[in-house]
């Protein structure tokens, strides 16, 4: 159970921690959900129509990184208000990816691929996440850029007065969760082989929660992270045991989202 | 003239978001409709060809004005209640439960019990996201967003499950008795009287919130929090009361979506009346007199889309396209001076 | 400074360094002009090591992504140790006090290598001791041959460090001399202005009963805000009828004394009692149910909401009473609004923005909305910053008609010719202590500003 757990959480962990980038720089971002459903539906796409499961990740990555440009830009140059535009973007996907699966496939259900990537081995799947977390740490701690991304968040002036621009550095943050959450969606989608509309689920703000609840740090995230998949494993073997309906364990991201907001706001120096 | 100066910025504003949608929408049709010339003339002219789509016209209108005034209710006490499609779903279920369960009410008394219970339950659920803030400062637009999600699964297992009416092809409550029906104004339209009822919650609003002492307080806590509260005004009191009221105005449209256009809890009904709503609010610049033209050309925007995409073959989803759009741009502060949310993030 | 540094543009003017003019605009500009500044209030970025504070913006790299610490740090310490500056490099940030952050701020000038330093009131942050050690810093500094500009308003130090002074007042420059051309008095009297020949009028009061009794009594009060900011040991009587008036320089406690006595804050230790009620505990709201009204020194955001209308901003205090059955009718308002507007001469139309308002009139709302509860006492700051000549006189006029009328006023400000002007009873704050207090008639201007700047305190009398 445990390796099964390992195994879901791998794009919980990768749109997590380009989420990460984006709370540290001080923006908040709820269109992680939205960017990982875009990723998932290109990465299907592309794989279909190229054949291949590398061009698919690839296009997965491009689109979500372009999607979440029209974020920032709309966000920071055009100054709109943060939660509004991430909204938006939630709100854009679902009719966008309609519209091109009806265009290029005739419908705007789901799509079925041939193959699927299926799921990978145990212990190389834990190898990939603790680099990925080592690379994360080591990118916010030892580099400059990480520098500038905390410090966008904690005090933009004073980044300024240093001749840093902060909305440049914002704009990479954004896209660097665009990229990841691209990668996530890909992962979900290329594993079952399927895009179903809806299928990121609630896992974009799972992972905002994640973050939260991790406290902002790398580690810790992977805990929670952890944690969720855990979660998930455990509904999963019990839905065979007790009877909830799927429905209603589908509001289970959200409350637990609003649990995690509360305990957060209540513990919060 | 001063005042006009103002208004006039923020009547820029949505023009400006209001003619970029317009015309991607059109961009869109242009390149992805099979016949240019018949999907242009549906989108625009469509809506008013017959008394059908007219009446439908006024009918999303109608839940477009319940649901931007609530929207401008809460804005106007400077709180964001982004739980619309939530509240709206709540409402609508309460009301339908109500009828359901007790069919020997008459015609009057059901509609007056279903109505209050329909508002509130969604003021209950918006208010919870009210005392969250006040109580341990958890944002209200996150709480009532993630409330309202959680709300929707849970009301869908309903309608699916205990509720549903299984000799119904839609996912659907059972319907609620003939008695409980609303007058229908142009069949077969989905027009009913209760486009009356959202101009007059207007009136009300209105006359609420400028000509009485709470209106007056409700505007100050939300033009300045710090001066009122030095001023002696119950802040607290302020943030809570205006989610309640808005979601109770937001059970109310879904009451009024059963009593008088399905007669019943369909699935998903909500879909998107909840987010129009703050696009209405937005472009009405959280005015309560405004939501009315604004919640019409919403009303008319959503149409067009739907006539296009119904007579011209046009693919999909214009309209959720058109909200999504709308929703990138009218928040932007570069675009107009003020659009009425004061608050932005780092 | 802010010029110099390139945070503002001048209007008119250049300067250069070393003979190159610098069009600054910029910060980095002047920054690269080897100009950096030590500020008044160090706040440091928040929550970062100090070794980050220090570097970021210049970092040293290593394989072209990463930093390279530990040259960062060798070098560092290497200033370190040359300037006798220690501190922890692995501190986080908000684990410093004032004078730590002063010094992280001066080791990244140093980093930097900037030539031309500004320390603004180094010392208004720091405590008695360390201030010494800041000069030796400073003459070190100055023997390598770097430029030292040291503002300060405490004259001690000023002739302790400095080779040359200057003064400026009111934006001029007043003079520019050796420290051995002059005294810290003839300093004191250019900083304060020569006054001519201006008689103080004396008010004429009204004596009542009541006149000469305690109205508001202020006792040990004691707060700490920060090392530098502190209140220690406050005690003052406001009487019936009379206007006292509090002078002093702003960052050196006046803003936190405000925010007390006015129950915008609670004192850490000492009581404030009125009429013989201990109010210590109370806000604004329920001082002013007791009488006690509080004109802000920051207007815009605690003393009216800017985006309301002039008539929204006016009832503040008194809607409760203009409401027939509940209904608020704007007619009635506007009528009751546009009185209060002809009494006390505010211009423009009820139903106007606030914002539009000049600051004459934005005060003259705040004020008559307060002055219209009748209240036993009013608290007022800086009443005539950023009021043209002519909204300072009626001003003026207005707090003496209000004395006249039975009502005390207390004054904080730290503009001494208004002090001057209105008080009866005048007192100084000084280093969070009140270093005299006496009737207007004992004192003159001069005397008041060495208070002021600390040149003369209690204990020179007896």
């Amino acid at each position: 159970m445990i390796g099964k757990a390992i195994v879901i959480m791998v794009p919980l962990l990768i749109a997590a921690l380009g989420g990460l980038f984006t709370e540290l720089a001080g923006v908040l971002n709820i269109a992680l959900e939205g960017l990982i459903l875009s990723g998932a539906f290109a990465a299907v796409i592309a794989t279909e129509i190229s054949g291949s499961f590398f061009i698919g990740i690839t296009a997965a990555i491009i689109t979500s990184t372009a999607i979440a440009f029209l974020f920032a830009v709309t966000s920071l140059h055009l100054k709109g208000n943060i939660f509004v535009t991430g909204l938006a973007i939630n709100l854009l996907v679902p009719p966008l990816t309609a519209m091109v699966s009806k265009g290029l496939f005739g419908t705007k259900g789901v799509i079925r691929l041939e193959d699927s990537l299926g799921n990978q081995d145990v212990f190389m799947t834990l190898a990939i996440l603790l680099i990925l977390t080592f690379v994360s740490v080591v990118i916010l701690r030892y580099t400059p850029f990480g520098l500038y991304i905390r410090t966008a968040g904690i005090n933009r002036d004073f980044l300024e007065s240093r001749a840093v621009s902060t909305r440049k550095i914002q704009t990479f943050a954004i896209l660097i969760s665009g990229a990841a959450c691209g990668l996530a969606g890909a992962i979900i989608s290329l594993r079952l082989g399927v895009f179903i509309p809806g299928i990121s689920a609630g896992r974009g703000w799972i992972a905002l929660v994640a973050i939260y609840l991790g406290n902002k740090k790398p580690l810790p995230i992977l805990a929670a992270c952890f944690v969720f998949a855990f979660a998930e494993t455990l509904s999963d073997s019990a839905q065979g045991l007790i009877e909830i309906p799927a429905t209603i364990i589908l509001s289970f991201p959200y409350f637990i989202t609003i649990l995690g907001l509360i305990l957060y706001s209540i513990f919060k120096k | 003239m001063r005042k006009t100066n103002r208004i006039f910025g923020q009547f820029t504003g949505a023009v400006i978001t209001l003619t970029a949608v317009i015309l991607i929408a059109v961009i869109f049709l242009l390149i992805f409709s099979p016949d240019k010339s018949e999907s242009i003339y549906y989108f625009f002219i469509g809506p008013f060809l017959n008394s059908l789509s007219i009446g439908n016209l006024l009918s999303s209108f109608t839940l477009l004005t319940f649901s931007g005034l609530a929207i401008t209710v809460a804005f106007k006490a400077d709180v964001f209640n982004l739980g619309g499609e939530g509240q709206i779903y709540a409402g609508a279920i309460a009301a339908t439960a109500v009828l359901i369960y007790m069919p020997r009410l008459n015609g009057i008394s059901g509609f007056l019990l279903a109505s209050a219970t329909a508002a509130a339950a969604g003021g209950i659920l918006a208010g919870i996201s009210g005392f969250l803030k006040t109580r341990w400062k958890v944002d209200e637009l996150i709480s009532s967003f993630l409330l309202s999600n959680a709300i929707i699964h849970i009301i869908d297992y309903l309608i699916t499950g205990p509720m549903s009416d299984r000799n119904s092809y839609l996912l659907t409550t059972k319907m609620i008795d003939e008695k409980f029906y609303l007058w229908q104004l142009i069949r077969p339209s989905n027009l009913n009287s209760s486009i009356f009822g959202a101009l007059l919650a207007v009136v009300i609003i209105s006359f609420l919130l400028f000509y009485t002492k709470q209106g007056y307080e409700l505007r100050i806590c939300g033009m300045n929090r710090e001066f009122a509260h030095y001023g002696g005004l119950n802040t607290a009191f302020y943030i809570t009361v205006p989610m309640v009221i808005s979601g109770a105005l937001l059970g109310l449209a879904g009451s009024s979506a059963v009593l008088g256009i399905h007669h019943a809890t369909i699935k998903g009904f909500y879909s998107g009346i909840g987010w129009n709503g703050i696009a209405v609010a937005l472009i009405a610049g959280t005015n309560p007199i405004a939501v009315i033209p604004s919640a019409f050309i919403f009303a008319y925007l959503n149409q067009a889309a739907d006539t296009a995409m119904l007579k011209a073959d046009f693919p999909f989803e214009l309209g959720g396209l058109i909200q999504a759009i709308v929703f990138l741009l009218i928040s932007s502060k570069l675009i107009s001076e003020r659009t009425g949310l004061k608050r932005g993030r780092k | 400074m802010n010029i110099l540094c390139g945070i503002v543009s001048a209007d008119k003017g250049v300067f250069s360094v070393g003979g190159k003019p610098v069009r600054s605009n910029r910060p980095d500009k002047s920054s690269k002009a080897g100009i950096g500044m030590v500020h008044q209030h160090p706040k440091g970025a928040g929550s970062l090591t100090v070794l980050e504070n220090i570097i970021l913006g210049y970092e040293p790299l290593k394989y072209r992504f990463f930093t390279d610490l530990k040259t960062a740090e060798k070098k560092i310490h290497a200033l370190q140790e040359k300037y006798g500056l220690s501190l922890n490099l692995n501190a986080d940030e908000s684990e410093l006090n004032s004078a730590q952050i002063q010094r992280m701020e001066l080791i990244h000038l140093l980093y930097k290598d900037k030539n031309i330093l500004i320390f603004d009131e180094p010392t208004a942050s720091i405590s008695d001791h360390q201030i010494e050690d800041l000069l030796q810093i400073m003459f070190k500094l100055r023997d390598e041959g770097r430029t030292i500009l040291f503002i300060s308003h405490k004259l001690g130090e000023v002739f302790r460090a400095a080779d040359k002074i200057a003064v400026m007042r009111k934006g001029k420059l007043i003079l520019c001399k050796a420290m051995e051309d002059l005294t810290p008095e003839k300093v004191s009297r250019e900083m304060i202005g020569e006054s001519g020949e201006i008689n103080y009028p004396i008010r004429n009061r009204i004596t009542s009963k009541n006149t000469n009794s305690i109205l508001y009594s202020i006792k040990d009060l004691f707060y700490r805000k920060s090392d530098s900011q502190n209140l220690k040991g406050i005690n003052l009587d406001i009487l019936h009828g009379e206007i006292l008036g509090i002078a002093g320089i702003r960052e050196n406690g006046l803003e936190l004394l405000e925010d007390i006595i006015s129950g915008m804050r609670h004192p850490d230790k000492g009581n404030l009692i009125l009429n013989n009620e201990d109010v210590t505990g109370d806000n604004p709201a329920s001082l002013r149910s007791k009488g006690v009204s509080y004109v802000p020194a920051d207007r815009l955001n605690r003393g009216v909401s800017s985006d309301s209308t002039i008539a929204e901003n006016l009832i503040l205090l008194n809607y409760k009473r203009m409401h027939k059955l509940g209904i608020l009718a704007p007619s009635s308002i506007n009528k009751w609004v546009e009185g209060m507007q002809d009494t006390y001469n505010i211009e423009g139309k009820p139903q106007q923005q606030l914002k539009h308002l000049s600051g004459g009139n934005i005060q003259k709302v705040i004020l008559s909305r307060e002055l219209r509860e009748n209240p036993d006492l009013i608290i007022i700051c800086e009443p005539s910053w950023g009021l043209d000549f002519r909204s300072r006189n009626n001003l003026h006029e207005e707090l003496s008609q209000t004395a006249k009328r039975g009502t005390s006023v207390l004054l904080i400000s730290s503009d001494l010719d208004e002090i001057l002007a209105l008080s009866d009873r005048i007192a100084v704050l000084y280093d969070g202590k009140i270093s005299v207090c006496r009737n207007k008639t004992e004192m003159n201007r001069t005397m008041i500003g060495e208070y002021m700047l600390g040149v003369r305190s209690n204990s020179e009398e007896n």
